[in-house]
């Protein structure tokens, strides 16, 4: 159904044909008269006769049909995808005018052309425009295009919704595993933390008396030489680490240095799916979870094997919880800031709830705000031991975003007091750069 | 949210098409041709002004016309429109002949009312996207409509001017004029 809609396109031309005619009539001049019965065509042509041309379906709003096609329904971030509109007039009448504009979906930016056109159509004909989009990551839909047609006159003009179905499925790219160092908190299974405690592994831990049931590769034979006494060697024992990436993803995340380059949370993506590929691999139990979403969206208790890998890297690669856009309000923004502070710790306690004990928190954040801080020093005051990874989105061009840049180097600085690992990590600087140089600061 | 020049880079295309129209505050760039064809027309009339005082008038008239559907503001169009159609009807009431008020009437009323359309459609739709199809079709069925009527008039006028008397064409033509505008 649509929506009829008189302009106020001709207003005023009755008014001069009355003029034109009134003043013809009293000064006897015939010639202002017939300028005024132009008026006065066109008045007639404005009221009844344009508006007249139009089909019966332009009223219904289905004269018109659009369809959509895209160059690439699966295309990777940033390449442009051309969509192509056909619109085609369905009535046995001609639509002098028709205009449209595409619903492209609020996630996708228009890079080339524009998604908005007008013409004519003569009964059954189709007409086409281009325009490309720039795919961003995440699941895109289009929403109806926005048809308006007008009589010739351009007097009535009849706006409806045309539905035409488009969807694309942007992922992002495949990262590269990026060794991600995890911390001292073990599991049972064997793997490659490196533990505190004696028993079969590679480097040497300690020596002590030999008891019975000790398997025979470990007896220090050279100790049974020299005196006679069987002893046992204690290697370091190496354990799997278990780990949950959190992804902060709340609205005081989606920040960037500049509006070209991507944001803290793309950043944090991409680094925790570098760093998912490479925990699997060294064997450790990985989940998946975001931070300051509802805690069941998208969240992966840790696990290993290649159905997991497949659906945490699905989790993390798709744009639901993981958007490339903000959220549109933040979670807590209606609350009084006390009131906040509470529930933001009840969700830290939560969280905690849902990871193992001996799970280790690795936290992707910009640390712009202080919950990241107070959340990682709770997670560490729980038992779990934190990395933070921090993308840097801050410059230092004006006072203010100084200020923002030292507030931020103030928070790691405290975190680091905290025992809390930190990866600070620069918009130019590789991840792997940026780890080296963090793994540098804890080793010393 | 701003239009015209922002559109390309706004995801938020879609907006209720004419909730654009409504505020008028900030100019836009109109529709190319429109805006080309609605000075044609405008600054064309100014010649069939028979003579210098309803010319200058006219020309004024006309200047803001085309000046106005070149910015994408709609008030100086109004009011040019409205300057060169008196300039063309005192033509007309100081007896300057049915062409030189007919044709300067029939040229802005045309440019009236293809200016505005570009205006529109600029506001609609942003300078970019190609309209130029719709935009001849609208400025063809005025200009035809007009031509329509100006030729019935003046085919009227001739015809009666000299067998009937004055003031029976004049009601003839009165009634005709009524009857369209009832209409509106």
């Amino acid at each position: 159904m649509s929506t009829a809609h008189r302009t106020t396109h001709w207003t005023g031309v009755v008014a001069a044909a009355l003029l034109f005619a009134g003043a013809g009539v009293l000064t006897r001049q015939p010639a202002a008269l017939a300028a005024g019965a132009v008026a006065a065509a066109y008045a007639g042509y404005a009221a009844v006769v344009g508006p007249g041309t139009l089909p019966p379906a332009a009223r219904r709003g289905d004269a018109v049909a659009v369809e959509r096609s895209l160059s690439d329904d699966t295309p990777s971030p940033g390449a442009p995808v051309t969509v192509t509109v056909t619109l085609e007039n369905e009535t046995d009448q001609v639509l002098p005018d028709v205009r449209v504009v595409d619903g492209v979906p609020r996630s996708l930016g228009v890079a080339e052309g524009t998604p908005r056109h007008a013409t004519a159509l003569r009964p059954g004909e189709r007409a086409t425009f281009e325009y490309a989009v720039a795919a961003r990551r995440g699941h895109h839909t289009w929403r109806p295009a926005q048809v308006v047609v007008a009589d010739p006159s351009g007097a009535v003009e009849h706006e409806t919704q045309v539905a035409a179905d488009a969807t694309v499925d942007v992922r992002g790219p495949v990262e590269d595993a990026t060794a991600m160092p995890v911390r001292e908190q073990a599991t049972p299974v064997a793997g490659r933390v490196t533990t505190g405690s004696g028993g079969s592994g590679v480097a040497f831990h300690s020596t002590r008396e030999y008891r019975h049931g000790d398997p025979l590769s470990r007896v220090d034979w050279h100790r049974l030489a020299k005196t006679g006494s069987l002893g046992t060697l204690a290697f370091q024992e190496e354990r799997a680490a278990t780990v949950q990436l959190l992804v902060d993803v709340r609205e005081a995340a989606y920040l960037a240095p500049a509006p070209e380059t991507p944001h803290a949370v793309d950043l944090s993506v991409r680094a925790a799916r570098r760093a998912l590929s490479s925990l699997l691999d060294a064997g450790d139990r990985v989940g998946v979870g975001s931070f300051g979403r509802p805690v069941d969206a998208r969240w992966l208790d840790p696990g290993t094997g290649r159905d997991h890998r497949r659906r945490a890297d699905d989790v993390l690669a798709e744009g639901d919880v993981f958007s490339t856009r903000p959220p549109e309000s933040p979670v807590y923004a209606r609350f009084r800031p006390d009131r906040r502070r509470a529930l933001r710790r009840r969700r830290v306690t939560e969280l905690h709830r849902r990871l193992p004990d001996v799970a280790q928190v690795v936290l992707f954040s910009p640390c712009c705000d202080d919950y990241p801080m107070r959340a990682a020093t709770r997670f560490e005051a729980l038992g779990h031991r934190v990395t933070v990874v921090s993308p840097d989105p801050t410059r230092d061009d004006t006072p203010s975003r100084t200020l923002a840049r030292l507030e931020r180097s103030e928070r790691l600085r405290r975190l680091r007091h905290a025992g809390v690992r930190v990866v600070d990590w620069a918009p130019d600087e590789d991840l792997a750069a940026a780890l080296g140089r963090a793994a540098a600061r804890w080793s010393q | 949210m701003s239009l015209g020049g922002d559109v390309q880079a706004d995801a938020d295309q879609v907006q209720h098409l004419n909730e654009l129209d409504r505020g008028g505050r900030d100019a836009e760039r109109p529709a190319r041709t429109s805006a080309l064809l609605a000075t044609g027309a405008a600054l064309l009339a100014v010649p069939f002004l028979p003579w210098p005082g309803h010319a200058a008038l006219g020309g004024l008239g006309a200047g803001l016309l085309a000046a106005g559907s070149l910015a994408g503001e709609k008030r100086p169009v109004h009011l040019g429109a409205t300057l060169a159609a008196f300039a063309a009807l005192f033509a007309g009431v100081g007896g300057a002949g049915a062409l030189h008020t007919v044709v300067p009437t029939l040229l802005t009323l045309v440019a009236w009312d293809v200016g505005r359309y570009g205006i529109r459609l600029g506001r609609q739709l942003g300078p970019d996207a190609d309209t130029r199809r719709a935009e001849l079709v609208h400025a063809a069925s005025t200009t035809l409509v007009g031509v329509c009527g100006a030729a019935l008039a003046l085919a009227t006028f001739s015809l009666v001017a000299g067998a009937v008397p004055t003031l029976a064409a004049v009601a003839c033509l009165l009634g005709a004029t009524l009857l369209l505008v009832s209409f509106a």
